[in-house]
């Protein structure tokens, strides 16, 4: 369970509303599958992955990252509860996905980065410490079903 | 050992150039006491840590910042022989620091984050992952002479 201060939590939804989910959301996989090529194992039926440049530019991946980092931001929502909030994406991701939970912990990295590249000055030491924990906090839920 | 393709050097260099290490090295040594906060306890010899302001403005950590990261530019200069260049300070950090080689690769993640702040655009993703195998090098070769 992650323990937010009321200034985090506010700190986090403030800078979330100004994320564009959907542009941040394909960046962040496509950064995953560019910065950590093993990770394309799990997207091999989403077309052309050969350059950084195609990963980047690729629709599936572009609209796979948005719907990832839109369940992220249901998370948001329910943070005194995020293992309850991401048990059956958990149990998804263990049982039909097979994905190995260290990649979780590895999109939360680049999900911090896309947020850094983007909010710049806005992503103050405190911003940074505190979606390193929700990021900590949602790679934990998701993998807590898993068995 | 870490092998960098031609591109991969040259993306390295070309950024190294612009960075300006003195308030780098500052950011990421602080933002990593901010964000990580038991690393504090390998620096309880450097004055008010008590918040993140107090940490962000502490002249030793800043100096102590532009240190590591000057080091960091041996790297830079010698990507094929990272063991090499930091055989000593691996000795140092395992024998005399007492540093737990985790926070190598912390301090790597954050170091990203940092040039990823301030490089915005330039920081492409072919970039990122350049820099993510420079990190993770540099915490292996800090790592390899513990016992």
């Amino acid at each position: 369970m992650v323990h937010l201060t009321a200034d985090e939590t506010a700190l986090v939804t403030g800078l979330w509303a100004k994320v564009n989910v959907k542009e941040y959301g394909g960046e962040a996989l496509g950064r995953l599958l560019v910065v950590y090529p093993w990770t394309q194992r799990f997207f091999e039926h989403f077309g052309d992955l050969s350059s950084a440049s195609a990963v980047m530019h690729n629709p599936k991946v572009k609209a796979h990252g948005e719907k990832v980092l839109a369940s992220f931001g249901d998370g948001l929502k329910h943070l005194d509860d995020l293992k309850g909030a991401f048990a059956e994406l958990s149990a998804l991701h263990c049982e039909k996905l097979h994905v190995d939970p260290q990649n979780f912990k590895l999109l939360g990295n680049m999900l911090v980065c896309v947020l850094s590249r983007h909010l710049g000055k806005e992503f103050s030491p405190q911003a940074q410490a505190a979606y390193e924990k929700v990021v900590a906090g949602v790679a934990n839920a998701l993998a807590h079903k898993y068995h | 050992m870490v092998y960098f393709t031609a591109e991969e050097k040259a993306a390295i260099t070309s950024l190294w150039g612009k960075v300006n290490v003195e308030e780098a090295g500052g950011k990421a040594l602080g933002r990593l006491l901010i964000v990580y906060p038991w690393t504090q306890r390998f620096f309880d010899k450097f004055g008010n840590l008590s918040s993140a302001s107090a940490i962000m403005g502490n002249p030793k950590i800043k100096a102590h910042g532009k240190k590591v990261l000057n080091s960091f530019g041996d790297a830079v200069e010698n990507p094929d022989n990272l063991k090499g260049t930091f055989a000593k300070l691996s000795e140092l950090h395992c024998d005399k620091l007492l540093v737990d080689p985790e926070n190598f690769r912390l301090l790597g993640n954050v170091i990203v984050i940092v040039l990823a702040n301030h490089f915005g655009k330039e920081f492409t993703p072919q970039v990122q992952a350049a820099w993510q195998k420079m990190v993770t090098g540099v915490a292996s070769a800090l790592a390899r002479k513990y016992h």
